[in-house]
């Protein structure tokens, strides 16, 4: 069946046509001789059945008489019939009476008679035949007859059936070959038209149709079908040619565009390239302008206060105009630099939670001698329920201090109010911190400028107000970045309020280590010298020796007294206190003479002095090395509190101080002599390391910037061994430290001082204050304070 | 008696079995074996003779088998045929004493072999459709119809054709090819 299917039409329709009048044929051949088979039997069987009859009739009375030699007889005469082989008659007890052969044995016969009837055997007809006499069975004639002549004649039809059949097969075959054109051919041209078409792809080919039958409909299909095809073709080459313009133009713009993106990426390149550039400038810059000023205000402040001591009024006046004018070009250096960074959009922010009331006390205290400047009542407020802002602290500290100290700058003799309030405004909470003033007020058309920088208000006010101009700007700008805002009221004469506005809700950014005071803030210097408990209090007022015996021993502390000056430096060498308390005025040696002279002397310079005097002269007492100065009267807790922070400050060994800039090096060295005690210098981390290997510090204080080993390095150098890991380390640079810079600092360093922030013995303080662990406030705070 | 012995040696005939074993043992026996091998050809030759219309009368009327002089013979055939017809008739046997009792008959057996006493009983029968058949060769010379001839040790018959024409009976040409016939002029010899 499989190789039917493939072959052609053409064979399939002469195998179908001879297969169909081949078996036809067969048919009627296979019927014609069973046919003739069955008529010859019949006939023979009718012939047979008549002769044994006629033998039986003619043998009843042989049979009657027992007559065998008629009966012999009348067999005999079967000999006539040629086909007939064999004949017997038998008795009524089935004896042989009488028998015929034709050429043959008596073998053949059948010994005894069988039932009537005939039956073809071996291409033989066997018939037994009743002989019946008047009504009485008598006997049986038994005929055999030859069917040999039968078969023959078959034989020779079925021969004759071949012979036809095979004629009229090639007579089929020759019609059907001729015929089967009238189907295959029309099939097998359109067969060969679709081939032609699929080869060639020529959809404009035609088949040609002969009739209406249904390779004509065929024929029909097919032709509207190529003309479809032929029309669809034309159609898709249209719109493939619409294809190939298009991504042409595709491929023209995606060059153009990869050109401009390699030309913005050069661009691109260029700019990170210069704004590299700007900010290693800006760094180098600052590093470069902050170290002489920090020298030049330093030795100013010294130099002051030599003048002071020597009364020379108008060398006192013309050292504070080099401070103040340094100072200035210290701010406005500063200024400058962070409106830089905003602008550049590389200023890094700080986010941690903070108090807002915390902030509030830090920035009154700040500000109140500003505030007395000018004869300005400071009055802060904070509402209960603001308790937590998510800022940066330092940033938005500076902000708030910038419009206070406006605020104090153009009011005099007036009332500055600090509120801080919740508030709610365009569907958002907020937290205002509203600086009101009863000032001298802004200008309705000034307003505008407020915010721009290097714009005050005007020329004039610089002259008489000083301040960069900078200052707001910057504020605001910080502010933005904090997702706040400042905003101003004012009313020229009347006053002015500004408003720091700070979401309440504020995106929670992840909280910044706190580079500042982030290790061991609770294990300060440690290893102390010496583990005394003892207070030395040298006053010449008896009263005072009670009261500060009763008041301290309640505290804790063991109570040595001193009734005068000298006596005091006397016990102070003896007892070697933990701290001491000194009066200014006593008769004999004063309380500057005893402190100048303590703070003179290595051995006892390290030992904290708490001044106690009623005269109100702080800056002095700040300059000879008092760790505090306290007014009297004095009250006790008050009194116990600050010494027991004094002892904090109490270093295990010399302060170290790394900075390859000599001037700030032999600064630092002179105010933290007086503070701490002894000090050794190193122009550099590797200087440094080495004198360490001789003495292990107490504190160091580390220049970052310097050639050879620099700051970094040399905390690295440090980190390897484990006993100076816990030294407290205060790094002092002029650079602007970056935020990355800071995070890797934030391990190891517990602050960071900006040089020039912190001239002359404010520097001591602050990292008296630091050592102590209270939380300074002064960053970014005007200098005049200590 | 070699008649009858001669008997001894026969086959079956048809129609009647005959139990022809032993019956030489006892004379009784063997004369009784010869009579039904005889009454059964008698009354195998009814059915090859035709009788002329209405010769043997209305249909259920008796036919009459007689027997002349041969005593012996009449309870075999009675016992043989009692149950039988010819042609649907059904069949008496009768013992004659006289052969003016013969044209009564419509089979005759004549046991008698004295010439003048055959002649005498066809004188009697006459052209009356009797068929007569003679125990011995001469009685179808005679002017019988059938006599039976033994010959070796087989008994055939032999047939008077002219008799039968006399009587008006047809004898069928079955029964003419097993028989030998005899014609009176011209006469004819037949082995």
């Amino acid at each position: 069946m499989w190789v039917f299917r493939d072959i052609s039409i053409k064979r399939k329709m002469i195998g179908i046509i001879m297969a169909t009048s081949t078996v036809a044929l067969m048919l009627a051949c296979s019927a014609f001789l069973a046919y003739e088979l069955v008529t010859y039997r019949r006939t023979a069987t009718q012939e047979l059945t008549t002769l044994a009859q006629i033998v039986a009739e003619s043998s009843t009375a042989a049979l009657a008489f027992d007559d065998r030699r008629s009966a012999g007889e009348t067999l005999a005469a079967l000999r006539a019939e040629p086909n007939l082989v064999a004949a017997c008659i038998y008795t009524k007890d089935g004896r042989p009476f009488a028998t015929f052969m034709r050429d043959g044995s008596r073998r053949d016969l059948p010994r005894s008679p069988g039932k009537q009837g005939a039956n073809f055997r071996d291409r033989h007809l066997a018939l037994f035949q009743r002989v019946v006499f008047d009504g009485d069975w008598i006997g049986t004639v038994y005929l055999n007859r030859d069917l040999q002549d039968v078969y023959a004649r078959l034989e020779r039809y079925a021969g004759t059936s071949l012979g036809v059949l095979l004629v009229s097969s090639l007579v089929a075959l020759l019609l059907s070959s001729k015929l089967q054109r009238v189907i295959s051919e029309p099939t097998l041209r359109l067969a060969e038209m679709a081939c032609r078409v699929s080869a060639e792809r020529d959809y404009s080919l035609r088949a040609t149709k002969r009739g209406n039958d249904e390779i004509g409909v065929l024929v029909d299909s097919f032709n509207e079908m190529m003309g479809q095809i032929q029309a669809r073709t034309l159609d898709l080459h249209e719109v493939q040619g619409a294809l190939e313009r298009h991504v042409r133009d595709l491929c023209d713009e995606i060059v153009q565009r990869q050109r401009a993106q390699e030309e913005t990426l050069a661009a691109k390149q260029a700019a990170e390239e210069s704004n590299r550039a700007k900010s290693a400038f800006l760094a180098n810059m600052s590093h470069e302008l902050r170290t002489p000023l920090n020298a030049i205000i330093g030795y100013s402040e010294i130099l002051r206060e030599d003048a002071e001591d020597q009364h020379q009024e108008r060398s006192i006046a013309d050292l504070a105009r080099i401070t103040k004018a340094g100072k200035h070009l210290l701010t406005l250096i500063n200024e400058v630099l962070d409106l830089s960074k905003v602008e550049a959009g590389k200023t890094d922010l700080v986010w941690e939670d903070a108090s807002p009331s915390q902030i509030l006390e830090e920035a009154a205290g700040a500000m109140l001698p500003l505030a007395r400047t000018n004869g300005n009542k400071l009055a802060v407020h904070c509402a209960p329920d603001v308790t937590v802002m998510h800022v940066d602290v330092l940033k938005f500290r500076q902000s708030l201090y910038n419009l206070l100290s406006n605020a104090c700058k153009f009011t005099k003799n007036g009332t500055i109010d600090v509120d801080v309030v919740q508030a709610t405004m365009d569907g958002a909470d907020w937290i205002e911190w509203r600086v009101r003033d009863t000032g001298i007020g802004i200008a309705a058309d000034q307003m505008h400028k407020l915010f721009l920088p290097f714009s005050q208000v005007d020329a004039s006010t610089t002259r008489n107000y000083g301040g960069t101009g900078l200052g707001l700007a910057i504020s605001q700008r910080f502010c933005e970045l904090m997702h706040g805002a400042i905003t101003v009221v004012s009313e020229p004469g009347k006053g002015s309020t500004f408003t720091i506005r700070m979401p309440r809700n504020q995106d929670r950014h992840p909280v910044a280590e706190q580079p500042v005071l982030a290790a061991e803030i609770t294990d300060p210097p440690a290893v102390r010298e010496r583990p005394s408990n003892t207070v030395l209090v040298i006053d010449d007022d008896p009263t005072v020796h009670d009261l500060m015996v009763r008041s301290l021993s309640r505290e804790g502390f063991d109570v040595v007294v001193a009734s005068s000056g000298a006596d005091g430096l006397r016990k102070a060498r003896e007892v070697r206190p933990a701290a001491i308390t000194l009066d200014v005025f006593m008769p004999g040696i004063d309380g500057w003479t005893v402190l100048s002279e303590l703070k003179a002397d290595p051995a006892l310079a390290p030992i904290p002095v708490v001044l106690l005097t009623i005269s109100d002269d702080r800056n002095r007492a700040c300059l000879l090395g008092a760790a505090e100065f306290l007014q009297k009267p004095v009250e006790p807790e008050r009194l116990a509190a600050v010494l027991q922070r004094c002892q904090a400050t109490r270093l295990a060994g010399p302060v170290l101080i790394v900075d390859d800039d000599a001037a700030s090096r032999d600064l630092s060295a002179r105010v933290l002599r007086k503070q701490f005690g002894s000090v050794i210098e190193a122009e550099d981390g590797r200087t440094a390391l080495e004198s360490m290997v001789r003495q292990t510090p107490g504190l160091i204080v580390l220049d970052l910037t310097m050639p050879g080993m620099d700051g970094f390095d040399f905390i690295a150098g440090l980190r390897q061994v484990a006993a100076w890991r816990k030294i407290p380390i205060v790094v002092l640079t002029a650079r602007e430290v970056t935020a990355a810079e800071r995070k890797r600092l934030s391990s190891t360093v517990r602050r960071i001082l900006r040089k020039g922030d912190f001239p002359g013995v404010a520097l001591a303080s602050e990292i008296a204050d630091l050592l102590r662990g209270s939380q300074p406030a002064r960053a970014g705070l005007p200098a005049e304070n200590c | 008696m070699w008649r009858r012995a001669g008997c001894l040696t026969l086959s079956v005939m048809a129609g009647i079995s005959l139990a022809a074993e032993a019956a030489a043992e006892s004379p009784v026996a063997a004369e009784h074996s010869a009579y039904e091998i005889e009454s059964a050809m008698l009354y195998n030759f009814t059915k090859f003779v035709e009788w002329p219309d209405k010769a043997l009368g209305e249909s259920g009327v008796s036919v009459v088998i007689g027997v002349l002089g041969e005593d012996g013979l009449v309870p075999v055939l009675a016992a043989a045929l009692g149950n039988k017809t010819v042609y649907g008739h059904p069949i008496v046997v009768r013992r004659l004493v006289s052969s003016a009792e013969a044209k009564s008959c419509t089979v005759l057996f004549v046991g008698a072999s004295d010439r003048k006493e055959i002649a005498r009983v066809v004188q009697a029968v006459g052209t009356s459709p009797v068929l007569t058949i003679g125990g011995i060769v001469q009685f179808s010379r005679l002017g019988g119809i059938i006599a039976f001839i033994r010959e070796g040790g087989r008994i055939r018959f032999e047939i008077n054709l002219d008799a039968a024409e006399r009587a008006g009976l047809q004898v069928s040409s079955k029964l003419l090819r097993l028989a030998a016939v005899w014609r009176e002029n011209p006469p004819q010899v037949r082995n």
